[in-house]
């Protein structure tokens, strides 16, 4: 599967994913298939591969699908910087990175790393590994639960 | 140590608790732990680096042929069988019974181990999962190295007849893995925040150019292990360049005042430092060496701005999809120089 297939997969599997855990969000990905659909805003400058809001609580959620090599470059280190960020500025949100199995503690790591440098209290940081989402608390210096 | 060869019930043989894989989903989903997670877990150790599942490809080889050709391995104990070789396989197995699957998948073929003794137990372990198409992952065979070596006292000569390779790759995996015990494990605030992905970080440590570099400095192997905790270096191949960045001062400023990445623009500025250097022998392209043009090539595809990015992406022209064109031709040839190299 190439890493561009392996992408598509996985944001697929990640919309499927937060529609069962937010019923009723419907939210938008970035996998247009006819000019004129629908893709998400763009946040601070990058634009996510999901986004959806919540009409009635005002809930929303950012979404980003990274394979193996996707993590490790600086640019998915800057997009979710700003995702956070934004988020934070906001007053709250989730930020989910959605990665391969074989990669949620790397992408623990990267979210933890952004936690920090951010100082993030308001904002939800998440990942989800293709089975389960975790979430970070900064609470007690910070950790990661099974949602 | 006797064996035999057995059809055994699938429901009565346990998984091996000192299978990393299954170690760390029983650490990593506590109470939670589900038949579906353990799967998860075995099934993921597939995907690591490559997204292709080893996986999936053996359930759906199983399911072809109607049953494992090689029988898993299982020692006898009170409580029951333990399997020591073959976990993933008996999750495979236990996957299909769940599922309904077609075929008879109650019971497996399985080589009995009466009265193993550990040292026998260590050796099926050895020689299943520390080299090999199953191997463990890197901080997994060097705990089981060090384990191996401080707890049960073996030999070198042991095990390196078990293991292969030389001494020196072992002590190296060795001092490792007690180094990141040490200087990132246990100093870090809650297991979570330990990672063990961060192994090979500290596996380029164990080069001597390096743990002087540091002590050079003035700095010692907490240090070291706070730069990995708290992301100054994220990329553990940087953990090379620690020697350059470390003896530039205003490059050593840079990393350790820095947060998270602080290395790479420390490294950066080494870099132009000695680009800046050789301005009376500037090269042309056509003239640069293919070393001068990869370096080059990195940081320019570190820095690639996000339009550019996303016009590479979208290729909504010619001349963008011109250009991935090149960018694929490139990366096949780098992937043939690399495996004509490495081999």
């Amino acid at each position: 599967m190439s890493q561009s297939d392996e992408h598509k997969r996985l944001v697929r599997t990640m919309a499927r994913a937060i529609g069962i855990r937010f019923p009723g969000m419907a939210p938008v990905v970035d996998l247009p298939t006819r000019l004129g659909d629908a893709v998400p805003p763009l946040v601070d400058g990058y634009r996510p591969d999901l986004y959806g809001e919540d009409g009635t609580s005002g809930l929303v959620v950012v979404g980003e699908a990274e394979t193996a090599a996707g993590l490790e470059r600086r640019h998915t280190y800057r997009q979710l910087r700003a995702f956070a960020g934004r988020l934070e500025r906001r007053g709250g949100g989730i930020l989910v990175l959605a990665v391969p199995g074989g990669r949620g503690d790397r992408a623990k790591t990267l979210l933890r790393f952004v936690a920090f440098e951010l100082g993030i209290e308001c904002a939800e940081l998440w990942v989800f590994d293709g089975l389960d989402f975790w979430v970070w608390t900064p609470l007690g210096g910070g950790a990661w639960r099974l949602d | 140590m006797g064996e035999n060869y057995r059809l055994l019930d699938v429901g009565g043989i346990a998984f091996d608790t000192e299978n990393p894989r299954i170690r760390m989903a029983l650490t990593k989903y506590g109470d939670r732990l589900t038949s579906e997670r353990i799967h998860f877990a075995l099934k993921s150790m597939g995907t690591a680096a490559t997204g292709a599942s080893s996986y999936e490809s053996l359930r759906d080889s199983i399911r072809a042929m109607g049953g494992i050709s090689v029988p898993i391995t299982v020692i006898s104990r009170q409580s029951g069988y333990i399997c020591i070789d073959g976990n993933t396989r008996l999750a495979i197995y236990r996957e299909f019974i769940e599922r309904g699957a077609d075929g008879n998948w109650n019971h497996i073929k399985a080589v009995v181990r009466d009265d193993a003794t550990q040292r026998e137990i260590e050796q099926i372990r050895v020689t299943a999962h520390l080299v090999g198409a199953r191997e463990w992952p890197p901080y997994e065979k060097a705990r089981y190295l060090h384990y191996l070596r401080e707890e049960k006292l073996m030999d070198y000569g042991d095990m390196i007849q078990l293991c292969g390779g030389n001494r020196r790759e072992i002590e190296r995996q060795i001092d490792a893995f007690h180094d990141m015990n040490t200087y990132y494990r246990d100093v870090v605030d809650d297991d979570t925040a330990f990672h063990i992905d961060r192994y090979s970080g500290f596996k380029e440590l164990q080069r001597p150019a390096i743990k002087d570099a540091i002590f050079a400095a003035g700095l010692d192997l907490q240090d070291f292990g706070k730069w990995i905790g708290d992301g100054q270096i994220m990329r553990l191949a940087d953990v090379r360049k620690l020697p350059q960045v470390l003896s530039d001062p205003d490059a050593k400023a840079k990393f350790l005042e820095g947060g998270p990445r602080s290395i790479e623009d420390a490294i950066r500025l080494v870099e132009q430092r000695r680009a800046n250097g050789e301005t009376e022998t500037k090269t042309t392209l056509s003239k640069a060496t293919l070393y001068q043009l990869a370096e080059v090539l990195g940081r320019r595809i570190e820095d690639l701005p996000y339009s550019e990015l996303r016009a590479l992406k979208d290729q909504n022209n010619a001349a963008m999809r011109e250009r991935v064109g090149i960018l694929e031709s490139l990366l096949t040839g780098l992937t043939g120089l690399l495996a004509d190299v490495t081999e």
